[in-house]
């Protein structure tokens, strides 16, 4: 084709200089208005990932078995999380400054800045209540022992024996945690396992009057909840 | 003979930018958003599946999975109380299902559907949780 038309083909060719110019100018110009848009379109898919990760590691966070909050994995002291807005800034320093909001149950614990929408995280959790019982059984016969009625993990022995009468060892399900052949006399704090129920048995020289022991012990009262930690980064 | 012809490097320029504009068109209308109700039915998953495993048993046993998972008849034992348990753990969007090395307890999840998992591992086996939402 450029062979044949060689002869008029010259001006034609020069008229193209002008008209290549203009398509590399629209070419160049419609690439860079398309990095606009695709920029944009980056940094607004950029956000709600963000907020997520913040969301979802604020919760972790908060269910952790070391969060301030919590007793044991997913459960949650109830009076701790009740000054949990005092205590948020100073435990958890990184989401103070965000726009964040922490629902236990629809329940507003702790808001900052004014977060509206955002992304939400919902977590499981049980709510311990403890509230500390207290019996006093009376001992007698030849089995000195007692059963704890609820499952606690750690019990406060009050032992004031009556004159002439020793009290040496202290066994919970067979194992010896509190002896001393002298007699024991006094509190003892005894740790016991919150996963068997409880047999507290004495060796004792005598009978023990009501009242001669005490035992204070801290059951959990558990119910369920949904946190949720909004952030709107 | 003169023709009136468009210049071919405006042919060429054209094809051009409908190739870019074509690309630059799927970013205008929009990447379809992730879809984040996996990360959160695992995330209710692995809470049920703390909270039962650090549960204590009701008889005997480490926890209460290692109790329903421990024989077939501690789970038939068990296996009313466990769903008594579960059924109240569970937000009341979501159905689950409990696998045990001796039976299951909940529902069949359907097919085709996003289900959070979680794995439990326990002296009897593995005890299995997934969720779903309703």
């Amino acid at each position: 084709m450029w062979g044949a038309d060689a002869g008029r083909g010259i001006g034609r060719a020069q008229a193209n200089l002008p008209a290549f110019a203009i398509a590399v100018l629209l070419v160049t110009s419609t690439a860079s208005l398309s990095l606009f848009v695709v920029d944009g379109a980056f940094g607004a898919v950029d956000r709600e990932p963000i907020e997520r990760a913040r969301a979802a590691g604020l919760a972790a966070a908060l269910v952790d078995a070391d969060s301030p909050l919590a007793e044991r994995a997913n459960v949650l002291n109830r009076s701790r999380l009740a000054g949990l807005d005092a205590t948020f800034d100073t435990a958890f320093p990184s989401a103070s400054a965000l726009d964040l909001r922490i629902t236990l149950d629809e329940e507003v614990l702790v808001e900052r800045g004014t977060p509206t929408g955002g992304t939400s995280v919902r977590r499981l959790v049980l709510v311990a209540d403890r509230d500390t019982r207290t019996i006093e059984p009376a001992l007698s016969g030849s089995e000195q022992a007692v059963t704890l009625p609820r499952r606690a993990s750690s019990v406060t022995v009050a032992l004031d024996p009556p004159p002439g009468t020793t009290v040496t060892t202290l066994r919970v399900n067979d194992r010896v945690v509190l002896h001393d052949p002298a007699g024991l006399d006094g509190q003892y704090d005894v740790a016991i396992s919150r996963f068997e129920t409880a047999r507290l048995a004495f060796d004792v020289s005598g009978p023990l009057p009501p009242g001669s022991v005490q035992l204070r012990y801290r059951p959990a009262t558990t119910r369920k909840a949904v946190l949720e930690v909004t952030v709107d980064a | 003979m003169p023709r009136g012809q468009v210049s071919l490097s405006l042919v060429e320029a054209s094809v051009g930018i409908i190739f870019i504009l074509a690309v630059t068109s799927v970013f205008v209308t929009g990447l379809p958003a992730p879809d984040h109700r996996p990360a959160q039915l695992d995330a209710y998953a692995g809470d049920i599946a703390t909270v039962l495993a650090s549960e204590p048993p009701r008889h005997a046993d480490e926890t209460r999975l290692a109790e329903v998972a421990a024989t077939p008849a501690s789970f038939q034992r068990e296996r009313d109380a466990l769903e008594r348990r579960v059924t109240r753990l569970v937000p009341q969007n979501l159905l689950y299902l409990v696998e045990t090395p001796h039976g299951s307890i909940g529902f069949r999840p359907p097919t085709g559907i996003t289900v959070g998992t979680a794995t439990v591992q326990t002296t009897g086996g593995p005890v299995t949780i997934r969720v779903w939402y309703a």
